[in-house]
C-alpha cells in the first residue's frame, strides 16, 4: 500500500469536506480524545483591534501608568509581559 | 472478439504469533480471534501478532510476551502459569496492508498524519496529553472510511518483563508487530495452531 493517487485524493476529500469542529466534536465524542482550545495567555488579546482591547491587570504598562494610544507600543508591552 | 480482465490480486501472506494463557487459546482454537479495543493499542482496534522481522524470531517474542502478560502488577501476583503461542496465517491484499517498516508506508501514513493533525490545531485545539496517538489515528482513519486497511505492520519497543520490572524504556524498536483488524477475513482459520505450551517458573520480583 502506498500513497497513490487515489488514496491522497481520499485523503485529502474527507479532510476538505469535514469542517474542522465537525472533526474535533467526531474525535471527542465518538472516538475519546482529549482536546482542548489552544489559549495561551494573553494571545487573546494581540488579535483584538485596539479599540476593543481591555485592561488586564497581568500585563503592565510603563512605569507612569500612561494609557498607551499607539497599538505597537501596546503589543509591544504584551510580549514583555509575556 | 470480446475482451476480458482479470484482475489478479496480489496478497501479502504472513506467519503471526500470538502469546496468551493457555484457557485463551484454547478458545482461539474453537471460535477464533477476538478484536482488542481500546487500550492505547500500538496500531489500533485489532488482534495483534508478533511477525517476522527485527530479532528475535516472532515465536520467541509472542512467548516472553505471554510471560510478561501473566504478571498482575496490581495484585502482586501471577494471573496464569500456564501460556501457549499460537501461529496463523494471515493473508491481505496488498492494497489493503500498510507496511510501516517500508518507505512507502511511512510516507502514507506521514501524510495522513499530517492531515490529521492540521485539522486539529487549524480549529484551535490542542491534544491534551502526551499518549501515543498512532493507534488512534488508524482507527479513526478506517472508521470514517478515509483509508480501506485490512492489516498493518511496524517496528515497535514493547517492555517485556525485565522491562517491566527494571523499568527500562528505550525508543530503539525490539519487535515487529502488526494488527489484524478484521479476523474473520485475514485469519485462515484452518491456519490457527497452537505451536508450544509453557509453565512460568517463579521470577524474583
Amino acid at each position: 500500500m502506498k500513497l497513490d493517487k487515489k488514496i491522497k485524493d481520499r485523503i485529502d476529500k474527507y479532510f476538505n469536506e469535514i469542517s474542522g469542529l465537525e472533526f474535533v466534536n467526531l474525535l471527542k465524542h465518538k472516538y475519546g480524545f482529549e482536546l482542548d482550545l489552544e489559549v495561551s495567555e494573553g494571545m487573546s488579546f494581540v488579535n483584538k483591534s485596539f479599540e476593543s482591547v481591555e485592561v488586564d491587570e497581568n500585563y503592565s504598562y510603563d512605569s507612569s501608568n500612561k494609557f498607551i494610544s499607539n497599538e505597537d507600543e501596546f503589543l509591544c508591552h504584551i510580549a514583555t509581559a509575556a | 472478439m470480446g475482451f476480458f480482465y482479470i484482475y489478479v490480486m496480489a496478497v501479502r501472506t504472513l506467519d503471526g504469533f500470538h502469546g496468551t494463557d493457555i484457557r485463551s487459546s484454547k478458545e482461539i482454537v474453537r471460535n477464533g480471534f477476538k478484536v482488542s479495543k481500546g487500550d492505547q493499542h500500538w496500531l489500533g482496534d485489532g488482534a495483534y501478532f508478533f511477525v517476522k522481522g527485527l530479532p528475535p524470531s516472532p515465536d520467541v517474542s509472542a512467548e516472553k510476551w505471554a510471560k510478561a502478560e501473566a504478571w498482575n502488577k496490581r495484585k502482586g501476583a501471577y494471573s496464569y502459569r500456564k501460556y501457549a503461542i499460537i501461529k496463523v496465517q494471515i493473508n491481505v491484499d496488498e492494497d489493503f496492508y500498510l507496511d510501516l517498516n517500508t518507505k512507502d508506508g511511512q510516507e502514507l501514513f506521514e501524510y495522513l498524519r499530517g492531515a490529521f493533525i492540521k485539522k486539529v490545531v487549524d480549529e484551535g485545539y490542542k491534544f491534551d496529553n502526551w499518549e501515543f496517538k498512532d493507534g488512534e489515528i488508524i482507527n479513526v482513519a478506517r472508521n470514517e472510511g478515509i483509508i480501506e486497511l485490512e492489516v498493518v505492520k511496524g517496528n515497535f519497543f514493547i517492555k517485556f518483563a525485565t522491562e517491566r520490572i527494571f523499568n527500562i524504556n528505550f525508543r530503539t524498536p525490539n519487535v515487529t508487530i502488526c494488527a489484524v483488524f478484521d479476523t474473520t477475513k485475514n485469519i485462515d482459520n484452518h491456519s490457527i495452531n497452537v505451536i508450544k505450551i509453557g509453565e512460568i517458573e517463579d521470577e524474583v520480583r
